[in-house]
């Protein structure tokens, strides 16, 4: 066929530009970009907040995470909460004591009501401490209420609990525990925490609306019994895409945000008009070698895979510098009531280090049985790509021992899977610890015992050690706080010794806040505090 | 065709439609069933559970009864349209995935308006212009469609159009009729941004020959206006591969956003899917599951009818086959 253009008038077609259909697609409805957080005076009508992952259910029962944690403990408040050291003050209890180690009296405030105007009752209290620790109805908190004998009301406003045994973390177990109104509760059992019908409490702020995957808005309870927070309306944003939050926070749509990627720190720290603090968080990094299985067996292959550790390397390289090297488990912070900061630097600096040096791991991996390496496999969840890069760091020192890491990303419900069911060998596991309690002995109670290398717990290095055991209990059954840090500093030098784990980071998370407000206290357990409340205008 | 053949054509779809939700089902619920990994160990994460809260959470949601009884419990509710309540949020499932649809819906409406209005017109455009600089342009342009990832071209058009220059929202869905389409403008184009590259491609080529045929040599020989020519002869006759492949890509377009849902942080389906699978939240993936066959099954259903409204000869070779 012929040159068929030749028949064509070009001169009537359309001349469309390629930029100009998609100019006028893009400006639809392109009115002026959206206004948020006016601040009037000392109040901020609103503040967005972004939160970088999304929350099942406000009912904190059912989705028992610190992210929940931290939407959720700015409406409903625990008996006794942290303050910013991780010291228990007094929150919905005006006051509480010890009388012995298993009879725990907390004195409710008067005068408190919940945000429908209902005041607080030891009915609230005990039915929703009830709530929190039945396991029928599957509670993700009953773990915490294992040792509770009795929960009764001794007085108008006064609840006891009794213990079955002596329990040194029962008392925090309060303060991740949020109260709620019996009414309100026990009239949605079944749907409560669910976008349609939310959640009632004390705090500061109220619950006004919840669509899942989008976020919460909440707005200041005016009966509030405390002091009054500068925010009228807070609005949190679930933005699960970093890049996607970092521009929000760029354009300032979103006002500020917490645990900001380690790797977007300095993008963040460059934005104009954004301020960023950095908090140490509760999570340490480590490794397990299980010392039933060859050749973790040997001390010495343990011993010559600690100085292989690059602890400094790695904070330096997969933290971009945000986070220590960690000698033991605790967080340092975690001492919370336990033991001064500045003798908790002094004990980690006493305890055995194992600084990096190939010629020391060289020297261990000669003593041991296998003195020319072997091959060994490590899997990391998917979700924690730093943890995989830490293994990629530490496989490429190890190559010249001679010892071959092969470092392989799974699913994080398949490396969840492994954790739970605990099959034998354990082999090689790695893991982001996130403390439950501002209480050193968490660590120890939870990965050391003999008794929790099985399915369901968390002794991943099947480590099995009479003296660790007996010291785990010594602490347990003692009440005075100083005979227990001497208990927990000895058991945590004895961990270092075997090392059946190495620890590796204690990391860093940075805050990002517009810079029109100021966000007084950062604190490292925000997620159980009323944190907006710190935040007023500048 | 004629209705008692319209109706037995309409019937045998329906009974291949069940047959096939019946098979999916089936082995969805066996491939989470295998999968490593259980619901209540996400629900608990990392951290200490008793064996009570274990048993507790894996006999609420019959987790501790057999394969085939969890999967008859499951298929009994279905049948009455009772798809159970989510393992992770306790929402209902059919409340939660009738508003994910209803938003992805909208998305991929809008990404479906962009890619025919955009795709067709540049394709036959291109057509009529073939071996010119300006088809040359409009392929390379088509082939860059194709080949940016959702993700990319979404953070760039983030970047572009909601942080420089301030036009449109970063994230968020709107309220309003406008204030849903000024928010998912970008997120629709993104969307649709390989699927018009592949519609234009796909128009072009369609068009091309049929702008060879006699009949349009013809038709501009008698002085037929160019539009005409274009919309009557040139695009009719190169529909069908077109709408053949809008039909996959309207399905695609609902159900395969999750990079661009995460991108501008939107609450569609492609997102709950994902969700639901790295939990295990059987009940989810299941109804998820239906919906989407449905879905798929309907529109291949339409545009089966769309063929026969196209083109005549399609419905007469069917009556008489």
């Amino acid at each position: 066929m012929p040159g068929s253009g030749s028949l064509s008038d070009r001169r009537r077609l359309p001349r469309v530009v390629l930029g100009a259909v998609l100019l006028v697609l893009l400006a639809v409805g392109a009115g002026g970009a959206a206004a948020s957080s006016g601040s009037v005076h000392a109040e901020i009508s609103q503040l967005t907040w972004g939160v970088p992952q999304t929350i099942r259910s406000l009912d904190y029962t059912h989705s028992g995470d610190p992210g929940t944690a931290s939407v959720v403990f700015l409406a409903m408040e625990p008996l006794v909460k942290y303050d910013a050291q991780g010291h228990l003050r007094p929150d919905l209890a005006s006051s509480f004591s010890i009388r012995n180690p298993t009879t725990y009296v907390y004195n409710l405030r008067k005068g408190v009501k919940f945000s429908d105007g209902q005041p607080l009752t030891t009915a609230d209290v005990i039915y929703s401490l009830q709530q929190s620790a039945s396991k029928k109805n599957g509670s993700e908190l009953a773990t915490f209420f294992g040792s509770v004998k009795s929960m009764t009301a001794t007085g108008p406003n006064q609840v006891t609990i009794k213990l079955k045994g002596p329990n040194p973390f029962f008392r925090y177990s309060l303060a991740v525990t949020p109260i709620g109104e019996k009414a309100f509760w026990s009239q949605h059992l079944k749907d409560i925490g669910t976008p349609g019908v939310m959640n009632m409490g004390t705090g500061p702020f109220k619950f006004v609306s919840f669509t899942p995957d989008q976020g919460v808005t909440l707005a200041r309870n005016d009966g509030y019994w405390g002091k009054k927070p500068s925010i009228q309306n807070l609005n949190l944003k679930f933005i699960t895409d970093p890049n996607t939050l970092l521009l929000a926070i760029r354009s300032h749509q979103v006002d500020g945000t917490f645990k900001v990627p380690q790797d977007q720190i300095g993008q963040y720290k460059s934005l104009s008009g954004i301020g960023v603090s950095l908090v140490p968080e509760q999570l340490a990094a480590y490794y397990s070698l299980d010392v039933e299985d060859p050749p973790f067996t040997d001390i010495h292959v343990r011993r010559a895979m600690a100085y292989a550790t690059n602890k400094t390397g790695m904070v330096k390289a997969v933290l971009r510098g945000y986070g220590q090297p960690a000698p033991t488990m605790p967080p340092p912070q975690q001492w919370g009531d336990l033991m001064s900061q500045a003798k908790v630097r002094s004990l980690y600096a006493s305890l055995p280090q194992y600084t990096f040096s190939l010629a020391k791991a060289k020297a261990e991996l000669a003593k041991s049985a296998d003195p020319n390496g072997f091959t060994t496999t490590v899997t990391f969840p998917d979700a924690h790509p730093e943890l995989g890069k830490a293994l990629l760091v530490l496989a490429q020192d190890l190559k010249s021992l001679g010892i071959t890491l092969n470092v392989k990303q799974v699913p994080i419900s398949q490396w969840l899977n492994k954790l739970y069911t605990h099959p034998k060998p354990m082999g090689m596991q790695v893991g982001n610890w996130s403390v439950d309690y501002p209480d050193p002995a968490d660590a120890l109670s939870l990965i050391y015992p003999s008794a929790n290398a099985t399915k369901n717990s968390f002794n991943t290095a099947n480590y099995k050690n009479p003296t660790m055991d007996a010291l785990i209990a010594k602490q347990n059954n003692s009440v005075s706080e100083s005979a227990r840090a001497a208990i927990i500093a000895k058991a945590l030098r004895l961990a270092a010794t075997d090392v059946p784990y190495v620890p590796l980071w204690y990391q860093e998370f940075a805050v990002a806040l517009n810079s029109k407000y100021r966000y007084s206290n950062v604190s490292t357990w925000y997620e159980y505090q009323p944190w907006a409340e710190d935040i007023s205008p500048k | 065709m004629s209705h008692p053949h319209f109706a037995r054509f309409i019937g045998r779809r329906l009974v291949a439609m069940a047959a096939v939700l019946v098979a999916m089902s089936f082995v969805i619920f066996l491939f989470l069933y295998l999968a490593p990994g259980s619901p209540e160990q996400i629900l608990l994460g990392p951290r200490e559970a008793t064996p009570e809260s274990v048993a507790a959470i894996r006999h609420e949601y019959h987790l501790d009864q057999p394969f085939l009884t969890q999967y008859f419990l499951w298929a009994k509710n279905a049948l009455r349209l009772d798809f159970g309540r989510s393992i992770i949020t306790h929402e209902s499932v059919s409340h939660e995935i009738v508003q994910r649809f209803r938003f992805s819906i909208q998305l991929a409406g809008l990404a479906f308006g962009f890619v025919l209005l955009v795709g067709v017109p540049l394709g036959l455009f291109a057509a009529s212009k073939r071996r010119t600089s300006v088809d040359r342009s409009i392929v390379a342009f088509s082939v860059a469609g194709i080949s940016a990832p959702a993700f990319a071209t979404g953070l760039l058009l983030l970047y572009l159009f909601a942080v420089k220059l301030a036009w449109f929202p970063v994230f968020g869905q709107g309220s309003g009729f406008f204030g849903r389409i000024w928010h998912l403008a970008l997120p629709a184009i993104a969307l649709g941004l390989t699927a018009m590259g592949l519609i234009l491609r796909l128009t072009r080529a369609g068009a091309a020959t049929v702008f060879d045929q006699d009949y349009v040599a013809f038709a501009r020989a008698r002085g037929v206006p160019r539009r005409r020519i274009l919309v009557a002869y040139v695009l009719r006759n190169a529909l069908i591969p077109i709408v053949t492949a809008s039909g996959l890509i309207l399905a695609y377009l609902i159900a395969g956003a999750v990079l661009v849902e995460t991108t501008f942080a939107l609450p569609g389906l492609g997102s709950l899917l994902v969700e639901a699978i790295t939990n295990k939240d059987i009940p989810v993936v299941q109804g998820l599951a239906m919906l989407i066959a449905l879905t798929v099954v309907f529109i291949n259903l339409v545009t089966d009818l769309v063929y026969l409204a196209i083109d005549p000869r399609i419905a007469f070779e069917a009556a008489h086959a």
